[in-house]
């Protein structure tokens, strides 16, 4: 069995990595027991150096971190977890799904309990043109004008 | 095409219901264009192409011919722009009803997410424009590509090969290339009917382009001489016009940045401006943007609800509320029964009639007044300050029961009277939810009605305008706050209003009192009205107040004290009080870092493919997964978990 090993220069949340080829074809031995999702391998010294933290295994048709970087007697232990999201990047991008936040597409007349905002506001007035001007009397009495 | 996707919808015929597109300016009805997406764009769903037919051709001409192994549509064969604007081509009308969810999905992968935006319809009439790289070798060249059709029409009766036609009209605005003028300005005729089979009017989609950043005025081509389009950095706008009518009452700018429509020198605030963005999203300003309204850290663009966002048929809009008006009350009024008569006399003239009552009353004068009331000052109703001008019709001697005072003023002519106190626009500052409640308020003061508080909900992208009904004789006033909106889109919250949704009630009068009983009658009403409860203390949020620690929306507005601005406001305290209305608008100040939503996304709501999405993206726990292929259990759940969570794609 071979692994490619990378240098990922991507955090874990992206779906596609940044990654720089390190190391190409290097055998590697699967330790027993292993899990595809965690699986441990071990590496001849030598074959690839500390520069790397991910590596593809082709027969697993998996990328994995590498969390652990164990030596001994000649040998690399590696400890790996999947990479989920690179390993089934394909299938991720052909689902349709219910988005709740995006960058790009949004609705910002949702509520958005992230916004942050200052603990005092802003008040302003916006005075209409017109109103009440001058200054008038009324008077009001009984009957109608005099015709005298 | 029967289904139509109205994003933002603000285009229906509301006669019947249907997405139809027509033009009607005369009665206020701006557009009737529906808006669809590019998902409708028609097209051969069996080879998934694009074909169009040159005028008298009979071989279609591919247009679009998506592939495996394409990465812009400018490597496909057969593309091209069309610079001539005197060509047109048919779009050949089988394309729109067969077209499969894959279909659909492999045509926006094609477009690698420069989406394209569709303002109208291509099956009904409309107009659209959409951006991609002009030049595969250089990204940066983007090319605009506008486009118009309408749909069937008979243009030509006796010609059969006209009938099932739709036309489009292409041309492409380029970026990155060759420098353009300041006034370049792309005009395209475009036919818009109410129904498939008639032609009614013809319109122009007047595009302008803009890349000079020291004067970004453009000037519309078919618009009145100074009629223009301001805009900031170089982009591109499109305002629809009608033929013969030089006017543009909508304009679309290709960002949502700051856009202007000026007309006579002017900044036209009838206008509205429409930012699009080539992401299939759209925003919508109400008003012409200004320094001061578009505020801090601008929201961003409202986004695709794409269906389930309520966008149904609003309720039709069955009549105006306008309120009682003075002239019908007029027709029949106290004043002019002989019952009581209305003066405004200057203050000499109320001096002199003073004077009468009190040092001019002769014993055979009070023997005759005595007949109907005991004391002859019963026949004073009132006395009155005001701070308006009654309507009066001329002068008379102020008569006195059935005595002549002598004293002549000018007389009152009606009853009743109305003050307008003018209109004003109320608009977003956010663009966001942040500018409705419970995250803004708006409370509105009326002189001698207090101050009210108003929804959000009701004034937002309206105009407001305020007018007093006052009865004369009792100084009664009824404030009336009418809004008016035009149709802006198909849902409920966009539909057109014309009325008064609020009155409030008040007494524009200064009464002074004219006898010792009047006296200590009304000291005794101040002092209980001073002694009164000054409405809208702090309800709610007191008791339980904690410290903010995160400061969100709504967590700060929710603990916010409500206050009341005015106490009393009638009467004698109106009189002293401020005399013009005015809105109280009371918004949050948001807090963003620099390109927030890179790191947080927006809100949003919509039903998209993985493969659409760019940018942070936390998808909803609610979606129903397919499998994962040979992905386990575990595996399956952690992307559930990252996806749930928050990834960059």
């Amino acid at each position: 069995m071979q692994a490619k090993f990378y240098l990922n220069k991507s955090d874990k949340r992206y779906l596609n990595k940044t990654l720089e080829l390190k190391y190409d074809n290097i055998p590697i031995q699967i330790l027993e027991p292993s899990s595809v999702v965690r699986p441990r391998l071990r590496v001849s010294s030598g074959l690839i150096g500390q520069g790397v933290n991910y590596l593809y295994i082709a027969d697993l048709e998996r990328y994995y971190y590498i969390s652990n970087w164990i030596m001994e007697n000649g040998y690399i232990t590696l400890e790996c977890e999947v990479d989920v999201l690179m390993s089934f990047k394909s299938s991720i991008k052909s689902q349709n799904v219910i988005v709740k936040r995006n960058e790009k597409l949004f609705n910002m007349y949702l509520e958005d309990g992230q916004y942050k905002v200052q603990n005092r506001t802003a008040v302003r007035t916006v005075v209409f043109p017109s109103g009440f001007t001058g200054h008038q009397i009324i008077l009001g009495v009984v009957g109608s004008p005099s015709t005298n | 095409m029967s289904s139509v996707k109205t994003n933002y919808g603000y285009y229906q015929n509301l006669a019947d219901g249907t997405y139809l597109p027509s033009v009607n300016y005369a009665d206020g009805i701006r557009y009737n264009i529906p808006f669809i997406d590019v998902e409708q764009i028609a097209y051969f769903p069996e080879n998934r192409s694009w074909f169009y037919y040159e005028e008298g051709q009979s071989n279609p001409i591919t247009w679009f011919d998506y592939s495996e192994n394409a990465n812009s549509l400018s490597t496909k064969s057969n593309f091209t722009y069309t610079s001539d604007f005197s060509s047109k081509h048919t779009i050949l009308m089988n394309g729109f009803s067969d077209i499969t969810e894959e279909d659909l999905n492999a045509l926006k992968e094609s477009f690698n997410n420069d989406v394209s935006w569709l303002w109208g319809s291509l099956d009904d009439g409309g107009a659209f424009m959409y951006k991609s790289a002009s030049n595969p070798s250089d990204v940066n060249t983007l090319a605009y590509h506008f486009m118009v059709c309408w749909g069937e029409f008979e243009r030509e009766p006796d010609n059969p090969d006209y009938n099932r036609g739709k036309y489009f009209y292409h041309f492409t605005v380029m970026d990155g290339g060759t420098a353009k003028p300041l006034d370049q300005v792309y005009n395209v005729g475009f036919y818009i009917s109410t129904q498939p089979g008639s032609v009614e009017r013809e319109a122009v989609m007047n595009v302008f382009y803009c890349t000079n950043r020291e004067d970004n005025r453009v000037f519309c081509g078919n618009c009145s001489g100074s009629a223009s389009v301001f805009m900031e950095t170089p982009q591109v706008a499109t305002a629809l016009t009608e033929w013969d009518i030089n006017i543009a009452p909508e304009i679309l700018v290709s960002t949502p940045a700051r856009a202007w429509y000026f007309e006579g020198g002017s900044r036209n605030s009838n206008v509205e401006v429409y930012g699009f963005d080539f992401d299939n999203t759209i925003w919508i300003s109400g008003n012409p943007f200004s320094e001061d309204e578009f505020g801090g850290d601008p929201a961003g663009i409202g986004g695709n609800a794409s269906g389930g966002g309520g966008y149904g048929t609003p309720a039709q809009d069955t009549g105006d509320v306008d309120g009682e008006s003075a002239d019908d009350l007029n027709l029949l009024s106290i004043i002019n029964s002989g019952f009581a008569t209305l003066y405004n006399p200057t203050s000499q003239e109320l001096s002199d009639f003073a004077s009468f009552l009190y040092t001019g009353i002769t014993d055979s004068i009070a023997n005759q007044l005595k007949k109907l009331v005991a004391n002859p000052l019963d026949y004073v109703l009132f006395v009155a300050l005001c701070k308006f001008n009654p309507p009066t019709n001329g002068r008379s001697i102020i008569g006195f029961g059935s005595v002549s005072s002598g004293v002549s003023a000018q007389r009152i002519s009606n009853q009743f009277y109305e003050l307008d106190c003018g209109t004003i626009s109320y608009s977003e500052q956010f663009k966001s939810f942040l500018d409705y409640a419970p995250n803004s308020s708006v409370k509105i003061y009326l002189p001698f009605c207090g101050t009210h508080d108003l929804s959000i909900d009701d004034v937002m992208g309206s105009k407001i305008k305020v007018n007093y009904l006052i009865d004369l004789l009792s100084g009664t006033c009824i404030a009336r706050v009418k809004i008016t909106r035009q149709i802006r889109s198909t849902a409920p919250q966009d539909a057109r209003v014309n009325d008064v949704i609020y009155e409030f009630q008040g007494n524009v009068y200064l009464t002074a009192p004219i006898s010792a009983t009047d006296w200590r009658g009304a000291y005794q009403s101040l002092i209980g009205l001073a002694g009164g409860v000054v409405g809208g203390l702090a309800s709610g949020g007191l008791a339980g107040a904690t410290a903010l620690v995160s400061s969100v929306a709504s967590s700060v507005t929710s603990q916010k004290v409500s206050v009341g601005r005015s106490g009393q406001a009638g009467s004698n305290y109106g009189y002293l009080n401020n005399k013009k209305p005015y809105l109280i608008l009371e918004r949050p100040i948001q807090s963003h870092p620099n390109n927030w939503g890179a790191f947080e996304g927006y809100t949003t709501n919509v039903r998209a493919k993985v493969s659409q999405l760019s940018g942070y993206t936390e998808i909803d726990e609610s979606t129903l997964w397919t499998d994962f292929g040979f992905a386990t259990d575990e595996e399956t759940q952690m992307i559930k978990d990252i996806m749930n969570g928050g990834v960059y794609l």
